[in-house]
């Protein structure tokens, strides 16, 4: 119980130990910390290897059609439902989604945990419509061009055999 | 006067009770180290107490199982008004990658009033801290509401 | 006038006012200086304050199964018992408001008294842990009754030799008076053990940390205290902290007494140094360096280790050191 004493004694006329954190800024995370998921739209090719690996299934993707044909993809990440097993940004073909260092993840509402974003996924160009005449026309075209072609073959045929 | 002396002080002497709804202990170890000297909540007035009866701040973590539920209400209830529900972690919340399970009957939202979540699995203490002095704004909040 | 001056002694010096600041005072002091002996900054010093204050605030709930006028009235008895110990102490070279003979064995009841309203606060509560609680409260009061008695008797016994008079050497009066004529009792060498047994028998009287079996929050879910919530809970947060102050002042008095200057301010403020010092001894000390002990731990130290330094005393006494 001597040395606990002599501690005792000894911290009473030391600082204290403590962190002034309330007080400041909250101090930095370590290096390599996993916090809040931030996510970049315009990296993501919309793979769906995240929504594949993780676990407590925290994100949605919502696919939204617009009027020209575009589709509006939102990925939704729920930090109240995330392990922060970083599995996600493991998989991440091209790095879109990353773990901050960010841990204050303190609120009130539900959405002062969802951490979203979209982007629009462009539709292939669409088939350029013809009328009959211009269908006909074209025909004509590649058929006369297919004659033409046959034309010159057989006159190549020709002069090969009078070589 | 009085009324108000007990307004101002309801905010600085916060007393916690902690349930432990089928957590893995990860977020009650990082509970404690809240009051370890590094992190000291007591110079905030935080104190934790063994009984609901005497609690302000109730933290809840885990997912709420099956088994735990019904006392978990029972404790809830047992809570004197005004009183704060903080959810702690991810899993009272979601159910985080317990989500699914025949033995989850979560989220915590479904039963009580939940005041301020912490996210994170663990949240580190410092998060914990800031909820904690979040959810005394509340308690001060609630105390006048209750007054009048 | 009378009835004026009597008021004034019930209600502010020595009575109920100046027991809440100075427990307020020591109560706060300790839990300041446990922390930084924990390397923590610590509470704010009217902590104590917004503790009870805030208690007060919140909604009473009178559980089902409690014997609500017994469950109300426990905590409101046993903090005026503990009052009006104040009233038979005669602090800081004052003389004491009812002052007479065997007034030391009147406290010892009146503290016991304070012990019962707590056991029996509980005993109506009808809790389960409270139960355990009431049972380790009185296992506690058990182990330190024996050795407070045999300080009394010790101290007691000195005096006797002056006044020859047995009812008149239990009169704390005639202590401090044997303590103005012939120096501190402190100083004897055959008090010196009593001194020290007292010393210990404050923690556990008081239900400070390593002593606090009965209200162990992480066993037995604050034990005596479990179903108590709002201001009952408040009156008994303030009983604790005023006996802290009650036990410095008895300590004080039996020990240190008979200092006086002759100012009745400096008198005061010697006392209240004298009171804090007592309380970093008995109070932050071993809540700093003991962990809990066990409720059979307890039994055993005080009946051999500290019952033996006041049996010490006595023997001393007795061969007239």
């Amino acid at each position: 119980m001597l040395p606990y004493l002599k501690q005792a004694v000894k911290n009473l006329f030391s600082k204290p130990s403590t962190e002034a954190f309330p007080a400041g800024d909250p101090p930095k995370a370590a290096e390599g910390y996993r916090g809040r998921i931030s996510y970049d739209p315009n990296k993501c090719l919309n793979c769906g290897m995240c929504l594949r690996v993780c676990a407590p299934q925290c994100m949605e993707r919502t696919i939204e059609k617009l009027e020209n044909g575009d589709q509006k993809i939102t990925f939704s990440f729920d930090m109240t439902s995330c392990t922060f097993c970083a599995m996600c940004a493991d998989f991440c073909t091209t790095k879109a989604i990353k773990l901050t260092d960010d841990y204050m993840i303190v609120g009130t509402k539900p959405e002062d945990f969802i951490v979203s974003a979209s982007f629009v996924k462009k539709a292939p160009p669409p088939k350029p419509q013809f009328t009959p005449e211009q269908i006909a026309a074209m025909k004509a075209k590649a058929e006369a061009a297919k004659k033409a072609k046959e034309a010159a073959a057989a006159a190549a045929a020709a002069a090969a055999k009078e070589g | 006067m009085f009324e108000k002396m007990i307004d101002d002080s309801m905010s600085k002497s916060p007393w916690i009770f902690h349930i432990n709804a089928g957590s893995c202990n990860g977020c009650d170890i990082e509970l404690v180290s809240v009051l370890t000297p590094r992190y000291d909540a007591e110079r905030l007035g935080f104190r934790l107490t063994g009984t609901p009866r005497q609690a302000d701040i109730v933290v809840v973590s885990g997912p709420i199982t099956v088994q735990t539920r019904d006392r978990l209400v029972r404790t809830l209830a047992q809570v004197p008004d005004p009183k704060c529900v903080v959810s702690l972690g991810s899993c009272p919340c979601s159910g985080n990658v317990f989500k699914g399970s025949y033995a989850i009957d979560g989220p915590l939202e479904k039963w009580t009033h939940v005041d301020v979540s912490v996210g994170g699995c663990t949240p580190k203490p410092e998060a914990i801290i800031a909820a904690l002095a979040k959810a005394t704004e509340i308690l001060k909040e609630k105390r006048k509401e209750m007054r009048k | 006038m009378s009835v004026l001056m009597n008021l004034f002694h019930v209600l502010v010096f020595p009575g109920l006012l100046f027991c809440v600041v100075m427990g307020v005072l020591l109560s706060g002091l300790d839990r300041i200086w446990v922390a930084r002996m924990q390397r923590r900054v610590g509470p704010p010093l009217l902590q104590p304050l917004y503790d009870f204050l805030k208690c007060c605030g919140k909604e009473t709930i009178i559980p089902r199964h409690a014997r609500k006028a017994a469950f109300l009235a426990a905590p409101v008895v046993g903090f005026v018992a503990l009052v009006s110990i104040s009233l038979f102490l005669p602090v800081a070279g004052q003389e004491a408001v009812f002052s007479g003979s065997s007034d030391l064995v009147v406290i010892l009841y009146l503290l016991t008294l304070v012990s019962v309203c707590m056991i029996v606060g509980a005993a109506c509560s009808g809790a389960p842990f409270a139960g355990v609680g009431l049972s380790r409260e009185m296992v506690a009061m058990i182990s330190y009754e024996l050795p407070f008695v045999l300080v009394i008797l010790a101290v007691s016994s000195v005096t006797f030799t002056v006044t020859g008079n047995v009812p008149q050497s239990f009169s704390l009066q005639a202590i401090v008076d044997f303590q103005a004529a012939n120096g501190a009792l402190i100083t004897r060498l055959s008090m010196i053990p009593a001194a020290i047994a007292m010393l210990l028998v404050i923690p556990c009287e008081v239900g400070n940390h390593p002593f606090d079996v009965a209200e162990a929050e992480t066993e037995i879910c604050e034990g005596t205290l479990s179903e108590y919530s709002g201001a009952p809970l408040a009156i008994f947060r303030l009983t604790h902290m005023v006996k802290m102050y009650i036990m410095a002042a008895l300590f004080c008095v039996m020990f240190l007494g008979g200092i006086t200057t002759g100012i009745v301010l400096l008198d005061i403020a010697i006392f209240v140094l004298f009171c804090i010092v007592l309380t970093f001894i008995t109070s932050s000390l071993p809540h700093a360096v003991c962990a809990r002990f066990k409720v059979e731990q307890v039994f055993k130290f005080y009946w051999t280790v500290v019952a033996g330094l006041a049996v010490i005393s006595l023997i001393l006494v007795w061969l007239g050191l």
